[in-house]
């Protein structure tokens, strides 16, 4: 029954992703045409939301379950109403599966093979790091107390303020909401489901890269991918993203490491072949911002990325107006170093209750 | 990065931090490669891919721009994580599928393929060994069944919604993932700088840590040699639950401290501190109290005394500033087995006396070293915690004075500092309906004429009577060896005799007490028990037919007598 439970769960939040991904495109007005970009967009610009709900919400010291039934109940509407703009949508994906498929041949065998094994890698592992008994005990002590933040969760004391190096990233809200409304274990939710997904869209967003790399031809793209798996499982050090991505999936590194830069290099591509549309700005803004939202590891790194990716290609393609795109991109990742800046010299605390 | 530091390697921090980062992955090779070949093609986007990764190694690679921008912000630790931003496997992957794709012989594209997949196996390190793949987590919340079972059954037995609780350092990591309503006692910080790892020393220095490294040293390290600071620990912590390796033999150490042994599961043992009342087993427990039951013919009530001698207070301020050194000199030398020093010793003679609740609690001299203000301030507010009331008889140190010993100084300057301890005289009485306790001053290994006179008035009142002396007297039995043992322990005098027992074969006493001695020890005396100290060591054997003397160990060393008089049935 738990089991069976927990499938639901990882279908349904895929399902909260994708149609958080239908309704932007529906919003941007332009057609993503593929079913792993949406739910890749949506996974982004869901967080985005969730982090701009929560995130005063924390700040105010509101309940746990007072975050819960927001978002929850945001959730259901941007279900709703995704369903209800994009029926036709869906109806015309479930129509094209086939024909989708019969695009990719027998790699498509090779592909999910690759993704089956990674998945099934990151659901055996058991990481009983230091990183783990603060990212998942916050959890756990968050939906116990139905505070967020308000103690500590190493020890179970009470906190007088809260840990302002990590008050932005509020990733973690998120699975103790899961946990908190479907009154599941957040372990089940942390280190069961959310990497599961976490996994599902590092895997989606190689296979939209491989798609840029070889100009949408779908059998390279899942080649492609099964490389990428591939190198991962072999690119062992305690360090590199793939050792992030199969060991510490849970955590907000492993996000950025794995689908934040991840994902700005798949918009570096469009950029750089000058393919650029209006959905591509949005995604590279709506990454930029949810950085914050997943880990504080973000705030140099993202900028450092930004700057690498887009400085050279605005000057060599004398794409000035994109200036524009490059600052308003590092600045959430700026905000959030200046408050760390501020707060580890003490000028800035976030006490708990006011 | 733990220890590689700008500030120690300079230039070369990024070149260390990248082959730390590469490791055993050598195919990252095959990435620097493909940047390169980029370089040469008039691909677009091989161009910029290469172009990002030379701009990064021309800026956040760049060992001087790290060292001098980067450097001040402290962010060495987590600098490898800017190699997160070099598309390797991306770029690798790329490659591999451009050349297993290039071909349009399915032969080739296979050969092509193989010799990839051989690459990646061949130069790479694997993150999860292929045997430990199919190895399922015990449960749904990956974690071992055992943080299960714990859980389970400190709540079982707990009436607390939030028990706290002591773990093993291998669970704590993962106990309040699992179980949040849990309290942890140890500190992940703590815990690491207890195990020695070098960035975690400066804990050392947190008031915190001593306090939870007493608890760490017992469950973690099996020492039981500071039970005191332990059950302290474990107090001001309330702490309810100790659960560590099963490899650590601590059962009978922590049963004695009142501690409930609850249950064991395959690697763990988990007790209930009972925390509440452990204080007393610590305090017991560091202590080494004598119990005796001496029958009293005469009384008809039953009565309890608690002695204790010699604890030597060596406490000095600025007060006695011309005895500071010295004191400081005698208070290292006076420190019971685990280093504790006497002032805190005695305090835990004060607390178990109130444990165990004697009618008398007998202070039978060298109670301070030194009649300086520090130590007297110290026992007066050490006796202000007494519940019962007591005697204090003086030794040969308690109004000593530097140079100041016996004479006539040290009688009218400093014995007059006592005074609140004491009626003003050489002797001190406790009259009891069919008992009297007489306690006598020490002068020198003599006894005044004044004690004399009031032991010879206490007779009068033909009652049974206890004498307390500080210097044990000479035994006229025949089957005695405290003379000999007291000159094995103390040396002789050059005549042979010993330094530290009055009689005969000891300190020969003048007329008074001589007198006294013979008040003791005749047949018809009412004494019926003596009690000294002054020796530094525990011995019991009979005075005379009639008599017994009990001489206590060292109070600095936490030693106390608590003695039981019984009515003759």
């Amino acid at each position: 029954m738990n089991t069976i439970i927990i499938g639901l769960l990882f279908i349904l939040e895929l399902c909260l992703f994708f149609s958080t991904g239908l309704l932007l495109s529906k919003l941007l007005k332009c057609n993503l045409g593929s079913v792993t970009l949406t739910l890749f967009t949506g996974f982004i610009a869901y967080f985005c939301i969730f982090g701009i709900i929560a995130i005063p919400m924390i700040l105010l010291s509101f309940p746990l379950s007072a975050l819960t039934y927001t978002v929850m109940a945001l959730s259901a509407v941007i279900i709703i109403v995704s369903l209800i703009l994009n029926y036709k949508q869906c109806f015309h994906i479930v129509k094209e599966l086939p024909h989708t498929i019969s695009q990719h041949s027998f790699m498509i065998i090779l592909l999910f093979i690759a993704v089956f094994l990674q998945q099934l890698i990151v659901f055996n592992h058991i990481d009983w790091s230091a990183d783990a008994s603060y990212y998942i005990g916050k959890v756990t002590t968050d939906v116990y107390t139905n505070t967020m933040g308000h103690y500590d969760p190493y020890t179970g004391e009470a906190l007088s303020k809260l840990d302002s190096r990590r008050i932005f990233a509020c990733f973690q809200e998120y699975n103790a909401v899961i946990a908190q409304f479907f009154d599941i274990h957040p372990l089940k939710q942390a280190k069961l489901i959310m990497p599961q997904i976490l996994t599902l869209i590092t895997s989606i967003l190689y296979y939209q890269i491989g798609l840029q790399f070889f100009n949408r031809d779908k059998k390279k793209a899942d080649l492609f991918v099964c490389f990428v798996i591939l190198l991962d499982a072999f690119s062992y050090t305690i360090y590199t993203n793939s050792t992030f991505l199969l060991t510490r999936t849970y955590e907000g590194k492993s996000i950025l490491a794995n689908i934040i830069i991840p994902g700005l290099f798949y918009c570096f591509i469009i950029l750089w072949k000058n393919q650029r549309t209006k959905f591509t700005s949005v995604l590279l803004l709506l990454i930029s911002f949810a950085s914050c939202i997943f880990t504080a590891s973000s705030m140099l790194i993202v900028p450092v990325g930004l700057t690498a990716g887009m400085l050279p290609w605005i000057v060599k393609e004398k794409e000035w107006k994109q200036v524009w795109l490059y600052i308003l991109c590092i600045l959430p990742n700026l905000f959030v170093c200046v408050m760390y800046l501020l707060s580890s010299k003490g000028l800035v605390s976030f006490p708990i209750g006011g | 990065m733990q220890g590689i530091l700008i500030e120690d390697l300079g230039i070369d921090f990024v070149k260390t931090c990248l082959t730390h980062y590469v490791g055993d992955v050598l195919f990252i090779g095959i990435f620097f490669a493909g940047i390169l070949l980029f370089l040469t093609k008039k691909d677009q986007l091989q161009k910029y891919i290469s172009t990002y990764t030379i701009f990064l190694f021309l800026t956040i690679f760049n060992p001087i721009l790290v060292k001098v921008v980067l450097g001040p912000l402290g962010q060495d630790e987590v600098y490898y994580r800017f190699f997160w931003l070099l598309p390797v496997n991306l770029v690798i992957a790329y490659l591999f599928t451009h050349f297993t794709t290039i071909f349009s012989s399915k032969v080739k594209k296979v050969a092509v393929l193989c010799v990839c997949v051989g690459i990646v196996l061949y130069l790479g390190s694997p993150v999860i060994y292929a045997r430990t793949l199919l190895n399922f987590p015990d449960n749904l919340y990956k974690v071992s069944d055992e943080v299960l079972e714990i859980s389970e059954y400190i709540h079982e037995d707990s009436d607390e919604e939030n028990p706290r609780i002591a773990i093993d350092s291998n669970l704590l990591m993962v106990i309040r993932q699992y179980d949040a309503s849990l309290q942890l006692t140890l500190e992940r910080d703590y815990v690491l700088c207890w195990q020695g790892h070098a960035q975690f020393q400066s804990k050392q220095k947190k008031a915190d840590y001593q306090q939870q490294k007493a608890i760490m040293d017992v469950i973690y390290g099996g020492d039981t040699s500071n039970t005191y600071e332990f059950i302290n620990a474990i107090q001001e912590t309330e702490t309810d639950y100790l659960v560590f390796s099963k490899s650590i033999q601590l059962y009978e150490y922590l049963v004695s401290l009142g501690m409930e042994h609850l249950v064991e599961t395959d690697n763990y043992v988990i007790y209930n501190t009972h925390y509440e009342e452990a204080e007393s087993y610590a305090i017991l427990q560091s202590l080494n109290i004598s119990e005796e039951e001496i029958t009293i013919s005469g009384i008809e009530n039953e009565y309890s005394l608690f002695f204790v001698a010699d604890s030597h207070i060596s406490l000095c301020d600025e007060r006695d500033s011309a005895l500071l050194e010295k004191a400081g000199q005698r208070q290292a030398g006076f420190v019971d087995a685990n280093g504790t020093e006497s002032s805190i010793v005695f305090t835990r003679l004060i607390e178990a006396s109130n444990m165990l609740e004697p009618d008398l609690f007998i202070m039978g001299g060298d109670i301070i070293d030194s009649a300086m203000y520090a130590s007297i301030d110290y026992l007066a507010d050490a006796l202000e915690e007494l519940d019962s009331p007591y005697l204090y008889g003086m030794g040969n140190h308690d109004f000593e004075y530097g140079d100041e010993y016996f004479s006539d100084t040290a009688y009218e300057t400093y014995l007059p500092r006592l005074a609140d301890f004491r009626e003003d005289s050489s002797y001190q009485i406790q009259e009891y309906e069919d008992l009297i306790i007489f306690v006598a001053d020490d002068q020198n290994n003599q006894i005044s004429e004044n004690t004399l006179n009031g032991l010879k008035e206490a007779i009068e009142k033909e009652k049974p009577i206890i004498v307390i002396s500080h210097v044990p007297i000479e035994p006229t039995t025949d089957d005695t060896s405290l003379i000999d043992t007291s000159i094995q322990v103390w040396g002789a005098k050059k005549n042979g005799n010993s330094k530290v027992i009055i009689g005969e074969n000891g300190c020969v006493p003048n007329e008074y007490t001589q007198e006294f001695v013979e008040l003791i020890t005749d047949e018809d005396s009412p004494v019926q028990l003596v009690l000294a100290g002054h020796i530094h060591f525990y011995h019991k054997d009979n005075l005379t037919e009639n008599t017994v003397q009990i001489v206590t160990g060292p109070a600095y060393a936490g030693e106390g007598l608590l003695i039981t008089l019984k009515p003759e049935v």
